[in-house]
């Protein structure tokens, strides 16, 4: 699974050496325990210039969460692309869900469509079009389309992660940055929860 | 909704027969015991590689001791008696393999006992983290070894001293073609018991009606009426015990003393006394059981399937109502199914012998009630028994309607085989919140919530309608046309408001109003007057002659650029241009809108035998939501029938290595919970080992 390069820190000077490593803009991110969606506490801060806007806000993080700031990860900021979400929800009568939305997590619910898990090759296709609005990663005029056989080959994988490992109750890459030659996962989040193995193609009566 | 494997289930046999899967308890050892005591010396040999009864005893004791996590038992029941038993003991503490033992009672071979437990075995054993099977059959044992090779799992064999040495590996996460395989072969299996479960059903030869009483307008004397009224051609009997004949039926006292065989009791009474007469009826050996009686809870439900040796069995909860307008043939339709819509040749399929709630009727009458075996009995077999069971020429598509779902993944598994080969279509009931809350009166657990039913329909290739009437829209295309190619319609028109308003229909519903290519105007121009329009939409003209619409239909059918023809007549005292559509010899599928049709669809009979009816609407302007017709349903993606397979099937993943997916190893079981995972531990909890790309230093996922 392509990721976005991050390094997770947790000391002012480590954070100002890892940007100036990356070079370009960078978005710190707080990992906070508890903290469940980053971009909803406002613990994601894009598009830092420099070594001053990155101890500021470092700081000003530092300030916030005092003791409770388990670390900082720093990316690099990624400017072009579309950003997507992946996500798994099992559902108790129904199995695994696969969700692909676009935007984070948090946007509106509405732009997403969903699949039961496993999925085939051209499930995953029929999901990724399936999106109203998936003009924006099909690509126009003026805009490259985005590379779906790299999300395509993103679904497959956690579908069947899903499928086999009931006890991933939920799943989230959010956001992934889909873009015209690959995608990166740049947030990621699991709920894992006790569950039986539950066996739907039994031959049994019900 | 618990679908474990060592749970008490009841499953069919391959002749359709219910037979109870439970795991042994210490207090099955005598029958276990009596079974084995049963079973011939060749039997017993066969089993155990020697005679003697202390080998009986044995092997019944280690059965039936308490489950622990190292050994599981099943015993399959019928009639209170143990018609077989399987069980696995795992080759060490710590090990992944476990030998597998099994054995049928000497009565009860070749009805696919073995295999069905072997099945619940298999499943029971791949939940527990059970890798391989071993086991040890002489090779003189033809039964099991065909039980083996069957079974859809890769079994390995080696001969040794006339004893083979079986393993098969159990399919899981990484070897996923041999799962594919594995639950192709399940679901095969599964399809043929249950067509033969229904064929008491839907065809039988001799039917008993149970409680139809004096009282005109009860459910059993309604049903009985239907069946002596429709000319059933077998035997029929009613049961009440105070009267000598009804509707001119003979009458018995009670189902014990009906007189000859019976395959299919229709069972009417009120819930308590419904349990005693299916079991009454079990041991009067009918094969299929119709429980018609409201606020019949689960438990009995389940106790009919295990009482009675009844093959299949319906529950309604308040079907007096919807059960005058039944499907199959023995329930003749006391009035049509589709009022007004009788039109000759409507019929999908031959509907009178449908076996399901397929062609004109479609599923309204079986009422689907959830909770209830009818929920996944006629809904998702009915699917696959249309195969087996329907008539012949089979039916060119399935029509369902659907509030609920029995075991929806099922429904999707095989709603997409069936799929391949014809289209299905439901009613997608229950949408709205109280819709839902009715739905859900019925069944709670079983109504999904919009989106997931929306992932399902689609996965599924099902095509789902809002309403009654875009499903006869699309039905009514459907069983008629060929499905089109694409979303590009052509509108043709002798009026150009009626071309205009077609046009708007067909963006508003998301189809492409197909503009023609030049070669196609060029000769719509020499055809049509001067002055119509010939780019697309085409406006004839109101003076066009008959023969000269029907060239034009021809000629835009005929251009590359058009997947459908909308073809819309207005009448206009020049001429009659119906009768000229469906003569038009297109490649793609037409349409036609008739303004002052007085039918909602009606098809129009094509000009010869072999040339397909054609459906014709009135006119779309005052009903825009199936304004240019059922096209967009069917143009979806849902309308053409799926090349892939289901999304567990070998063919999926046989189109990557085996190494290209990530392995998984099973979360602990002692595993409480976690609350979201920051992504740091994601790894570290699950175990995962995903492949990651060759790039800059990747972040632990």
């Amino acid at each position: 699974m392509p990721l976005a390069y991050g390094t997770a820190v947790t000391t002012e000077g480590a954070v100002i050496a890892a940007a100036a490593r990356i070079g370009g803009p960078v978005m710190l991110m707080a990992d906070v325990p508890g903290l469940v969606r980053n971009s909803e506490a406002g613990t994601v801060l894009p598009d830092l210039h420099g070594t001053d806007d990155v101890r500021r806000e470092f700081c000003s993080l530092r300030e916030r969460f005092a003791d409770r700031l388990a670390a900082v990860v720093v990316q690099p900021m990624t400017t072009s692309g579309v950003q997507v979400t992946i996500s798994v929800l099992q559902e108790q009568l129904f199995g695994p869900l696969m969700l692909f939305g676009l935007g984070v997590a948090t946007d509106a619910l509405a732009d997403r469509a969903a699949r039961p898990a496993p999925l085939t090759d051209s499930d995953a296709d029929d999901l990724i079009r399936s999106v109203p609005g998936a003009r924006r990663l099909l690509g126009r005029p003026g805009a490259p389309a985005t590379d779906l056989a790299a999300l395509r080959d993103m679904l497959l994988p956690v579908s069947q992660m899903a499928d086999h490992l009931p006890q991933v109750a939920e799943l989230e890459l959010s956001p992934v940055v889909a873009r015209p030659n690959d995608a990166q996962v740049t947030d990621a989040r699991i709920r894992i929860q006790a569950a039986e193995h539950a066996d739907a193609y039994l031959r049994r009566l019900r | 909704m618990s679908t474990r494997a060592g749970d008490s289930a009841y499953a069919l046999l391959t002749d359709g027969t219910t037979i109870e899967v439970r795991p042994a308890q210490p207090g099955d050892f005598d029958a276990v015991r009596e079974m084995y005591i049963r079973m011939s010396p060749d039997n017993l040999y066969l089993r155990f590689f020697s005679m003697g009864s202390a080998a009986a005893e044995r092997e019944a004791r280690r059965i039936c001791r308490e489950p622990a996590p190292d050994h599981a038992a099943l015993l399959a029941v019928l009639d209170g008696e143990v018609a077989g038993c399987g069980s696995y003991e795992l080759l060490g503490a710590s090990s992944t393999s476990a030998e597998l033992a099994m054995a049928v009672a000497d009565d009860m071979h070749n009805r696919g006992v073995g295999t069905l437990l072997l099945e619940h075995l298999v499943s029971l054993a791949r939940g527990r983290g059970v890798r391989a099977f071993t086991a040890q059959t002489l090779s003189e044992n033809a039964l099991m070894l065909q039980v083996f090779a069957d079974s859809g799992l890769r079994v390995h064999r080696a001969l040794a001293d006339g004893v083979y040495d079986l393993t098969f590996p159990l399919p899981s996460g990484e070897a996923n073609a041999a799962l594919g395989t594995y639950r192709d072969a399940v679901a095969e299996r599964e399809r043929s018991a249950d067509v033969a479960s229904l064929r008491s059903v839907l065809s039988p030869a001799s039917v008993a009606v149970i409680g139809a009483s004096r009282r005109p307008g009860s459910a059993g004397r309604v049903i009985l009426r239907n069946i002596a009224a429709g000319g059933f051609p077998g035997p029929v009997y009613a049961v009440n015990p105070g009267a000598a004949e009804l509707d001119g039926v003979p009458c018995v006292p009670s189902a014990a003393a009906l007189p000859g065989p019976v395959d299919l009791a229709v069972i009417a009474v009120p819930a308590q006394a419904v349990l005693g007469i299916a079991e009454e009826c079990g041991r009067r050996g009918v094969k299929a059981l119709v429980v018609i009686s409201s606020g019949l809870d689960r438990p009995a439900a389940r106790s009919c399937w295990g009482s009675a040796a009844a093959t299949a069995c319906g529950w309604s909860g308040r079907t007096a109502s919807a059960w005058p307008t039944p499907a199959p043939a023995w329930m003749p339709r006391s009035r049509p199914a589709i009022p007004g819509r009788e039109a000759p040749g409507w019929r999908c399929s031959p509907a009178a012998s449908a076996s399901c709630c397929l062609s004109t009727c479609p599923g309204w009458a079986w009422g689907s009630p959830p909770s209830s075996p009818w929920a996944t009995r006629t809904t998702c077999p009915a699917t696959t028994c249309c195969c087996g069971l329907g008539p012949t020429p089979p039916p060119r598509l399935a029509v369902l309607y659907l509030e609920s779902f029995g075991n929806p993944r099922k429904f999707a598994r095989t709603a997409r085989q069936v799929g391949r080969t014809m289209p299905i279509l439901a009613v997608n009931a229950g949408r709205s919140a109280k819709g839902k809350r009715l739905a859900a009166a019925r069944a709670p657990a079983t109504v999904p919530r919009p989106l997931t039913r929306q992932a399902l329909f689609e996965q599924a290739g099902v095509i789902a309608t809002a309403n009654f009437g875009e499903l006869l829209d699309a039905a009514a295309l459907l069983a008629s046309q060929p499905v089109p190619a694409g979303s590009r319609v052509a509108v043709v028109s002798n009026t150009r408001g009626a071309a205009i308003l077609a046009a708007d229909a067909c963006d508003d519903a998301g189809l492409q109003a197909a503009r023609l290519a030049a070669d196609t105007q060029r000769a719509l121009r020499d055809v049509l007057p001067a002055g119509a329009a010939v780019a697309g939409p085409v406006d004839t003209g109101g003076l066009i002659a008959p023969s000269g619409f029907r060239r034009c239909l021809e000629l835009v059918g005929a251009d590359p650029g058009v997947d459908a023809v909308l073809a819309l007549t207005a009448t206009t005292g020049a001429s009659d241009l119906v009768p000229e559509v469906p003569a038009a010899r297109l490649p793609v599928p037409i349409a036609v809108v008739v303004m002052d049709q007085v039918e909602g669809v009606r098809l129009l009979p094509g000009p010869d035998e072999d040339s397909p009816p054609l459906p014709s609407r009135p006119t779309p302007i005052p009903s825009p939501p199936s304004a240019p017709w059922a096209m967009p349903c069917v143009t979806a993606c849902g309308g053409r029938p799926r090349k892939d397979g289901c999304p567990t099937s070998t063919a999926c993943a046989r189109s990557r290595p085996a190494s290209w997916w990530p392995a998984f190893s099973p979360v602990p079981r002692t595993a409480a919970g976690w609350p979201w995972t920051r992504p740091r531990s994601c790894s570290a909890v699950t175990g995962c080992r995903w492949p990651t790309a060759p790039r800059s230093p990747p972040r632990a996922l």
